[in-house]
């Protein structure tokens, strides 16, 4: 990830300026302290005041390396004087900002931050929650790419995998000649016939009705196996 | 024949060409574009051409029926948004030929979205043929003086 990029989202989202507005008039309210001098990957630790949590307090070590690099999404609070902060490590934040983007439907700033983050140093559960919120904003390209990445970054993890299998780019398989049997005669039948079985399921074949019933299942005794099968146009008339 | 099926078959751009119908059954007063499409080999079904539709959606029905839902499949903890409603569903890998009248059909390995319902309901939609789990992959063309779907392997 560019560390520039995700130290200048966290600044603007940490902005002092914004924050007076949603402040509480009581003590204990929300309040910013930034630590100098930090960049994500070097110190692992932006400090974001948040308001007074049931869970209790405590702080998570600066700088902790590896221990920070590799922890999970979580908030941590410590209480100072009747204050309460949170710690939020740097490998975590952009998973919250790629959530919250999500949640604003925010497609650009989803987009940028999902290609900024370097996936290798987050969990494969993140990646494939990446992927899901992609996913459910219409934002297909963006999902095969992150699906084909946690491919190949998460090998044994069985989730991340299927989402890879799944959601790969259309493959063509084959180029064969024709095989189903009046087929035009069959899509003709559909153009002249198909309203009269509005509500039905209906099979035709080379031109001949076969049956119309109320669900597909009943229809599978007249279609057939094999290349009658193949050459059946079956359709629920809407 | 097709007006243009030696001209943009012979000269590369598709290996097959079909005429498409102007509605999808039962919906005679929605113009749009359909194409017969074999799934899994096993049976020929309409579909709509939708390229503003990420992935192909097919009918449960006919999934279970073609055998596709013992495929390997992706389930996404978000549910989708399928023609303005949001559906829990199932992302899986299917075979889906395109069905020639002139030249070569072509089977694509695509992407498809198969809606989850509930007991005894029915999917009130189409099928349909999406952009990025199927027509990406693929050069097509239409002729709305012949209704004819010109197709072909990029």
């Amino acid at each position: 990830m560019n560390t520039l990029a995700i130290a200048y989202a966290l600044e603007q989202l940490l902005d002092a300026e914004i924050y007076p507005d949603i402040m509480p008039e009581d003590s204990t309210g929300p309040r910013i302290t930034l630590l100098p001098d930090v960049w994500p990957g070097t110190s692992s630790r932006v400090v974001v005041v948040w308001p007074r949590s049931e869970e209790g307090t405590r702080t998570l070590a600066g700088a902790g390396g590896a221990d920070a690099a590799t922890s999970t999404t979580r908030r941590d609070y410590i209480s100072v004087e009747n204050d309460h902060q949170t710690s939020i490590t740097a490998t975590s934040t952009p998973i919250i900002l790629l959530e919250e983007s999500a949640r604003a439907a925010d497609r650009r700033a989803f987009a940028a931050l999902a290609e900024a983050i370097d996936w290798s140093a987050h969990q494969p559960d993140e990646l494939t929650t990446a992927i899901d919120l992609a996913l459910s904003l219409e934002m297909a390209s963006l999902a095969i790419e992150l699906a084909q990445l946690g491919g190949r970054l998460f090998p044994n993890h069985e989730r991340v995998q299927r989402a890879a299998r799944v959601l790969a780019p259309p493959v063509v398989r084959a180029v064969r000649p024709p095989r189903a049997r009046g087929l035009s005669a069959s899509m003709a039948w559909f153009d002249e016939h198909a309203s009269q079985y509005r509500g039905l399921w209906v099979a035709v074949r080379e031109g001949q009705l076969l049956g119309a019933a109320v669900s597909l299942e009943e229809l599978m005794p007249v279609i057939g196996e094999g290349e009658d099968a193949a050459s059946t146009v079956v359709t629920r008339v809407l | 024949m097709a007006r243009f099926a030696h001209l943009l078959i012979s000269g590369g751009f598709a290996r097959g060409a079909t005429r498409y119908r102007d509605h999808y059954p039962g919906q005679e007063r929605l113009a749009r574009v359909v194409l017969p499409v074999t799934l899994e080999g096993r049976m020929i079904v309409h579909a709509i051409v939708d390229t503003g539709a990420p992935w192909c959606v097919i009918d449960p029905a006919i999934a279970r029926q073609v055998g596709a839902v013992a495929h390997a499949d992706y389930e996404p903890d978000e549910k989708l948004m399928i023609r303005g409603m949001l559906y829990k569903g199932r992302l899986l890998r299917m075979g889906i030929s395109l069905e020639a009248e002139q030249g070569h059909s072509l089977n694509i390995g695509a992407t498809v979205f198969v809606p989850m319902l509930r007991p005894g309901d029915t999917w009130p939609h189409p099928n349909f043929i999406g952009l990025d789990g199927f027509l990406s992959r693929i050069r097509f063309a239409i002729d709305p003086a012949e209704n004819t779907f010109y197709f072909g392997p990029i």
